[in-house]
């Protein structure tokens, strides 16, 4: 029994406390020993990690906020001369603590921000007249050689998203500049405007390609090993991006098959979407599991089948009946099986 | 799935060997660990969660199909809830997904009706009293529906329903006021969380919990929207946010004070430089609240070992930083001072308690 059981987490304590509603002192002696509320050595960890990540955030986003504000009366050469000790101090900071420091990891990270902010302003401060994109794919090349050294997940995110970044801005400003309704996103934000580039499944076949190539190189180099590469971070965020990049368009899509404002979607879309289903539910259920990986695979099916059902089987009120029984029914059964493969998963281990 | 060593079975064992559990509840106790490794995580949760709410909006299209009169769609509601809270309330539908999820869209599907016959009802400046009729009904849903999803939700209805009401009788003076008291309310139910579970409200403490911390972190990002004057004229959508700020920051000081003794050590108080650090922060983050009630909530998690509770209070702090990065309430200028000062000092901060608890620690 006790082997078997479920880990000893802190909501299982906190239900089975609540369940059978223990007294105070039960309650606390449960949580000693489930060794839940962290020892001074765990404490130390936190502080460490937490503040470390907390305030290069804030340092770097304030960096950006004063030279994205361009003070006039500052004299480029000092607005320079104040990057570049920042990037210097940040490397300098980095070579001091070694880069499997929290201060040295979080150092790096801030230099190779930074570069970025040094490249904008070198763009502010001489209107070089470049297309932005130039800008993405010359931070991307400069940070190179840290990325490859630097052996964090935070680095490889913030490469693999300028390169993102830098194609779509390619593939809009110099390819295919475009014309369709899509650009009146952009009154909703850049986020917004960005996530609508994938109407264009040429372009989201491209940024599918390439999120999902990284995906497969870490799954790849972490099954080597490498004790870096054990964080699920990069894969699931970047796992999030390639799906988003098939599923929007294949949404679209069907709903839009029947109206004339298919101009840049494709069945290419649907047909990667299908094998990204296919391929994340079998290696994350049978090689790595990961449930994260396994419930946005199957939330992205239930959404395709609804989306099929309301456009062929909706016919009139009636029918939303229907519908909502066929939504519940998916989620329920996408959750029951989802149970099982983890209760699989503990048997087996 | 978890590199934590204990088992929940273990404990079990434990607490009977030291006979803190009776005979009889030893048995139970057994019996829910057993029950308790069914437990989904919180993202399968937040995906039974959303699909009920697609689902009840379905369900709402349906009877709105049939062009009920106002006084059928209030009723239709009511019997719509009341049904949903019957057959959730039967012990063997908990572990029936099927039937946990048709009542959670059945009941919100009913919710929707009910306030939708309710608002035509009422007259346009009645508004007021149907934000509190929401209230209440999102309060008593909350006792009598025995499912912490649905708990969570009522407790974000009836929260969204007070903000409502607060900027509908144009006393936005307070709103600054309500992102640190469900704050407060937060911390308070975690410092008292063994005695509530002793007094029998554990089931519903934990959803209340997470719904006051929610609603928090949605009011303070209020704080980061601002209205053009051609669009608001007078209107102050968050006026005097270092209110927020004194408030989270005594509250930060609480949490602060709870937590440092414990850590350096039963018999010593929380150092002068412990606190001189946090008013330090407080001070840094005069103008952006949000930052203070990330702390909060990932202290308190991190103290509790309630991961899930710290990694959502880091969550929020990238989510509000960029809010807060985007907004133009404030010039550039000063949010880039808000920001680097901010993170000196928690550098500094860091460094500082590094050097004091490695010290203890080692010691």
């Amino acid at each position: 029994m006790s082997s078997s059981g479920s880990p000893a987490a802190w909501g299982s304590v906190y239900d089975l406390a609540a369940a059978l509603q223990f007294d105070e002192h039960s309650y606390r002696r449960a949580v000693e020993l489930a060794e839940l509320e962290p020892d001074r050595a765990a404490w130390l960890r936190y502080v460490d990690r937490f503040l470390a990540a907390v305030a290069t955030a804030l340092i770097v986003a304030g960096i950006a906020s004063f030279f994205a504000w361009n003070w006039a009366d500052l004299h480029r050469f000092a607005k320079f001369g104040l990057i570049e000790t920042g990037i210097v101090a940040a490397v300098a900071i980095a070579w001091r603590f070694g880069l499997e420091s929290v201060a040295g990891r979080a150092a790096l990270f801030a230099a190779a921000f930074l570069v970025g902010v040094l490249l904008a302003l070198f763009g502010q401060v001489y209107q070089t007249g470049a297309d932005p994109y130039g800008l993405f794919v010359a931070w991307a090349i400069l940070i190179l050689p840290w990325v490859l050294i630097g052996r964090q997940a935070g680095l490889w995110l913030l490469f693999v998203l300028l390169i993102g970044l830098a194609l779509i801005l390619y593939w809009i400003q110099v390819l295919h500049p475009p014309t369709g309704w899509w650009q009146l996103a952009q009154l909703l934000g850049p986020l917004v405007w960005l996530g609508t580039t994938v109407m264009d499944w040429q372009l989201a076949t491209l940024l599918f390609a390439l999120n999902a190539a990284a995906i497969v190189a870490w799954e790849l180099a972490a099954a080597r090993g490498a004790a870096w590469l054990r964080g699920r971070l990069f894969p699931r965020l970047v796992g999030l991006v390639a799906l988003y990049t098939v599923l929007a368009p294949t949404l679209v899509l069907i709903f839009a098959a029947a109206a004339d404002h298919r101009a840049g979607l494709s069945v290419v879309s649907p047909l990667l979407l299908a094998l990204a289903l296919a391929a994340s539910l079998w290696f994350y259920q049978y090689r790595r599991l990961d449930l994260l990986m396994l419930t946005m695979s199957l939330f992205a099916g239930i959404l395709v089948i609804m989306a099929l059902a309301v456009r062929h089987l909706f016919r009139d009120f009636g029918s939303l009946l229907f519908l909502a029984a066929l939504l519940i029914g998916l989620v329920a059964g996408a959750a029951f099986w989802l149970r099982r493969v983890s209760q699989r998963a503990e048997a087996a281990a | 799935m978890t590199d934590r060593a204990v088992k929940l079975g273990q404990v079990v064992e434990r607490l009977a060997d030291e006979g803190l559990l009776g005979a009889e509840r030893a048995g139970e106790a057994f019996a829910l660990v057993e029950r308790l490794g069914d437990v989904q995580p919180w993202y399968v949760r937040a995906m039974v969660g959303f699909g009920a709410w697609l689902a009840s909006l379905l369900l709402i299209g349906f009877v709105a199909g049939f062009g009920l009169a106002v006084g059928g769609s209030t009723v239709l509601g009511l019997v719509l809830i009341a049904g949903a809270v019957y057959v959730r309330r039967q012990p063997q539908v908990s572990g029936n997904d099927f039937a946990v999820q048709s009542t959670l869209a059945v009941s919100l599907a009913g919710q929707a009706l009910f306030a939708w016959g309710l608002a035509s009802f009422m007259p346009g400046d009645e508004f007021e009293a149907g934000c509190v009729i929401v209230m209440v009904v999102s309060g008593a849903l909350f006792i009598v529906f025995p499912d912490r999803i649905h708990r969570v939700l009522m407790v974000l209805i009836a929260t969204s329903a007070l903000v409502a009401l607060v900027y509908t009788l144009e006393l936005n003076g307070l709103v600054p006021f309500l992102g640190p008291a469900f704050a407060a309310a937060f911390v308070a139910l975690d410092v008292r969380r063994p005695a509530l579970i002793a007094r029998g409200y554990g089931q519903l403490a934990r959803p209340l919990a997470n719904g006051v911390m929610l609603s928090a972190f949605g009011c303070l990002l209020l704080s980061t929207i601002y209205l053009l004057p051609e669009l608001g004229g007078d209107f102050r959508f968050y006026p005097r946010p270092w209110v927020s700020t004194l408030l989270l920051g005594a509250l930060l000081l609480y949490v602060g004070g709870r937590t440092f003794p414990a850590l350096l050590g039963e018999d010593t108080g929380t150092p002068p430089l412990v606190w001189v650090l946090l008013l330090a922060v407080i001070a840094a983050a005069w103008a952006a609240p949000g930052l203070l009630l990330a702390l909060v909530v990932v202290m308190l998690g991190a103290a509790a070992g309630h991961l899930g509770v710290a990694a959502v209070g880091i969550a929020f702090f990238a989510i509000f930083l960029a809010a807060y990065f985007y907004g133009i309430e404030v010039t550039l200028l000063v949010k880039s001072v808000t920001l680097i000062a901010s993170g000196v000092v928690i550098l500094v901060a860091r460094w500082l308690l590094l050097r004091v608890l490695g010290a203890t620690h080692r010691g």
